[in-house]
């Protein structure tokens, strides 16, 4: 090989620019502590990145439907255990009221209480969540689902949201009234104000002698129809709590499933420092070799000598 | 006796051209394009003196540079490829940082969007979050606009760089016609010796043209070069130099056609190829277009889904493209009709379906009774009236078109620089739609679950798979031409140096040459002053007798 000074200084300038262009993308990787800086340096890589990102965004979403979802269903556990706890006072009072030593004048009495345990039940009903949304009007939020206390009308509707609390895991909120008040006698479908609505009127009513035996049939019917009420609470309860207790799970997984995206994102795109500072390192060296080198040859001419 | 004059003579000459010729090599040993020149030497004929010959010296024979065509052939082949690859090799390194996450933000702005809207379903009434969706949806937005203008700049930068690479060939065809024209007169009068250093210009004038677009020169007997592309368009004749120019295309504005005047007149020729003029056209048509095309699609793709759910909060409407409710505003380019179209008909696009579009552009024709619709990826074609559905996308066409007229239709380029949120009232997010009872619900919660709907690709792909298979795309065709420029750079390289090997300068060699000639000079000399003395010598015995 017949070699030239232009050949010399070629093979220099190209040596020389491909190791800075090495040191030039380690120093870009160290400094932003990535990989990957550009889609060209990992294409697939990148794509990947950007699809755990969405990821990493959804979960973030996850824990703040958790976070709505969780402070709602709470309140309407706390509501429907009020619910419950005035149904069972209601009951009380209809099985005091349901005995041949009370006069009608005792039955009044009665009635006023139950008058004011029916109010607290309506107001219950109308009660409001998180957000300042009616927890039992369905997916109707913002309408009172219980306006008046002459018709017992159902105003909301029967429909419920399916928030999303992990991937592919999602939880149904929103309460209609009709599906946590409302229960079959005989083929007909009751709301729990209108069996208090027939108390107050049985109530309200006079009961001779001869007419008692027909007011216990009724009270006792009245008394079944309190304790279906009842237990529909206590069952719409239990639903509630499962799901706040699914909740829980839910927020432990996306912990874990955070966790674990973070730690894939880091391997996908993530810089391994000690890797990459060994390898600075090498690169320096032999740029360093490369100029010591040229620096060297330069020198040699045999008009030096001359 | 007085041959070894003249023979020293001879030799004295010889070595002081040597040594002139060693300069020429010294001097420019850092000469861009240069070849060593080296002295060919012979001895002249002996004169006849009875039995035997006496010799009578030496001559300069030729001084020629040393060069191989081989060599300078593949040299400009080389240099062709290289510079192809590296303008396709940059310019789609700016695509690719126009993709780089942390600049664009194009993937944290669907997050955020998307967000927003199952919080907004949350909490339907509460007007900041409604307000909250409609920023994150702007600033998605306009995020788009602004990578599709980078794109659409740099479409523009493309242009303009077309026609000065275009202007940079023309005036090296003018330089090589020169040069053809000085070393033909050089030739004729120097007896056929030809000149080394007006061959060595040429030639990186060849060079240098073969950067721009890959060359095939043809060599003359007059020592010419007729030079044209490898495509065949003539640029250096011996009529003269032939000028290219360029003018937008007539069927489709955003490209370039290629009118070459050789003198005579003027004719269209095919694109040339190679060279970095080669890499723009091919980075153009391959790269350019799909990636705003794919830009475009997704773009479209996202605001048809949105439109679509949120179309709902108006029943009344809900269903009609022309009056119907829309949260993005969003519309297919505008179909071009082709300049040399006869009639007056115009045609339109809308879209009908995201999940069977493709990126191809289309072409439609009227063949004086009815359309055709043309996939330009693969000449697939549906015919029909004046309405054609394919792929997804309606054309329509109206007005009186005659025979043979046509239009271009880029359905999604240009979409994402166009797609803007609508003067949406946030109160109306908390919209209660649903075709079930028990399915009623605001309409931020049906936008928010296009977030895991499949969009794209025959309904498989939701939006985020798609942006981040488009961004793989990128980073793919960008990865894949640097990896060619650098196996293309260490060729280049290595043509380079062989090149260099033959034909530099080497100043160890001089140097050496520099003496050997120095003392054939010196020797030379010598046998003059020994001459001189013996005819002395002969004069002072002549005086003494």
């Amino acid at each position: 090989m017949r070699v030239t000074q232009s050949y010399q200084t070629r093979v220099f300038a190209a040596n020389n620019q491909s190791s800075l262009n090495k040191i030039a993308e380690l120093q870009a990787q160290i400094s932003n502590s990535k990989r990957v800086l550009d889609p060209a340096d990992d294409p697939a890589a990148s794509s990947k990145s950007l699809v755990l990102q969405q990821s990493l965004g959804q979960v973030t979403q996850y824990e703040r439907n958790n976070t709505y979802a969780q402070s709602r269903l709470s309140m309407e556990e706390s509501a429907i255990a009020s619910l419950s706890d005035v149904v069972s006072s209601i009951r009380e009072l209809a099985l005091q009221a349901n005995n041949d030593a009370m006069g009608d004048q005792d039955r009044q009495t009665l009635l006023q209480s139950v008058n004011m345990r029916s109010e607290e039940l309506r107001s219950l009903a109308n009660s409001r969540g998180p957000n300042g949304e009616y927890l039992f009007s369905g997916t109707d939020r913002e309408v009172k689902p219980y306006p008046d206390s002459n018709t017992n009308q159902y105003d909301g509707n029967d429909s419920f949201q399916l928030v999303n609390i992990g991937f592919n895991n999602q939880i149904s909120v929103g309460t209609s009234g009709n599906e946590l008040l409302n229960y079959d006698v005989g083929g007909t479908d009751k709301s729990i104000f209108n069996t208090i609505t027939d108390l107050q009127t049985t109530l309200a009513t006079p009961v001779t002698v001869a007419a008692r035996a027909a007011f216990h049939d009724d009270m006792g019917a009245l008394l079944v129809e309190l304790d279906m009420a009842q237990d529909q609470l206590n069952a719409y309860r239990a639903n509630v709590g499962d799901r706040l207790g699914r909740i829980e799970t839910a927020r432990d997984n996306n912990g874990a499933v955070e966790l674990m995206l973070r730690e894939e994102l880091e391997t996908t795109d993530g810089l391994d420092y000690a890797d990459a500072i060994s390898r600075l390192q090498f690169e320096i060296q032999t740029l360093e070799a490369v100029q010591t080198t040229y620096s060297r040859i330069k020198d040699l001419s045999l008009f030096n000598y001359m | 006796m007085g041959n070894a004059l003249l023979n020293g003579l001879s030799g004295l000459l010889a070595a002081e051209r040597a040594i002139a010729t060693t300069s020429h090599n010294i001097a420019n040993a850092n000469t861009e394009g240069y070849s060593r020149q080296s002295v060919t030497n012979v001895s002249r004929p002996g004169e006849q003196r009875g039995a035997y010959f006496e010799g009578t010296g030496v001559r300069t024979a030729s001084i020629q540079r040393v060069h191989d065509n081989l060599v300078e052939s593949r040299l400009q082949t080389v240099s062709s490829e290289y510079h192809r690859i590296e303008s396709l090799s940059q310019l789609t390194g700016r695509i690719n940082t126009l993709f780089v996450e942390e600049n664009t933000g194009l993937n944290a702005a669907q997050v955020d969007f998307f967000n927003a809207l199952e919080d907004a379903a949350n909490n339907p009434h509460a007007q900041a979050t409604a307000e909250h969706v409609i920023a994150t949806a702007e600033t998605m937005a306009s995020r788009m606009n602004f990578v599709e203008g980078q794109l659409k700049t740099l479409q523009a930068d493309l242009t303009f760089s077309i026609k000065s690479d275009v202007a940079a060939i023309n005036e090296l065809s003018a330089g090589i016609y020169a040069l053809n024209q000085q070393i033909a007169a050089g030739s004729t009068n120097q007896s056929g010796n030809p000149p080394s250093d007006l061959l060595d210009q040429r030639d990186s004038l060849l060079n240098e043209l073969s950067s721009y677009v890959s060359i095939r020169p043809l060599p003359r007997n007059d020592m010419g070069i007729d030079v044209a592309t490898t495509n065949g368009v003539p640029l250096v004749t011996i009529a003269g130099p032939a000028t290219l120019s360029v003018a937008n295309d007539s069927a489709d504005p955003e490209r370039m056609s290629f009118i070459i005047n050789t003198g005579v007149g003027s004719r269209p020729v095919s694109e040339p190829t190679g060279g970095s003029l080669g890499g723009l056209l091919e980075f153009n048509r391959d790269v350019l277009d799909q990636t705003r095309s794919e830009l475009g699609q997704l773009a479209a793709g996202l605001a048809f889904a949105v439109n679509d759910a949120y179309e709902e909060i108006d029943p009344a409407t809900a269903g009609d493209p022309t009056t119907r409710t829309e949260f993005f505003d969003q519309s297919l380019s505008i179909p071009v009709g082709n300049a040399a179209n006869q009639g007056t008909a115009n045609a339109t696009v809308s879209l009908l379906d995201p999940s069977v579009t493709t990126t191809s552009p289309y072409l439609m024709t009227y063949d004086g009774s009815g359309y055709t619709v043309t996939r330009l990826s693969d000449n697939i074609q549906v015919t029909g009236g004046a309405n054609i559905v394919m792929d997804g996308i309606s054309f329509t066409a109206s007005g009186a078109a005659v025979a043979g007229d046509s239009f271009l239709i880029k359905p999604f380029a240009g979409v994402a620089e166009t797609i803007k949120v609508k003067d949406v009232n946030p109160v109306d997010l908390a919209t209660m739609v649903g075709a079930t009872a028990q399915q009623y619900l605001p309409v931020s919660q049906s936008m928010a679950d296009i977030r895991d709907s499949l969009i794209f690709n025959a309904g498989e792909v939701t939006l985020s798979e798609q942006y981040a298979a488009m961004v793989a795309g990128v980073g793919s065709a960008t990865r894949s031409a640097e990896v060619q420029l650098q196996s293309m750079a260490s060729i280049l390289e290595s043509t380079q140096s062989s090149h260099d090997q033959m034909s530099g300068v080497s100043l160890d060699e001089e140097a050496a040459n520099l003496i050997k000639y120095q003392q054939a000079y010196e020797a030379s000399a010598r046998v003059m002053v020994a001459s001189g003395t013996m005819f002395d010598t002969l004069i002072a015995a002549m005086n003494r007798a």
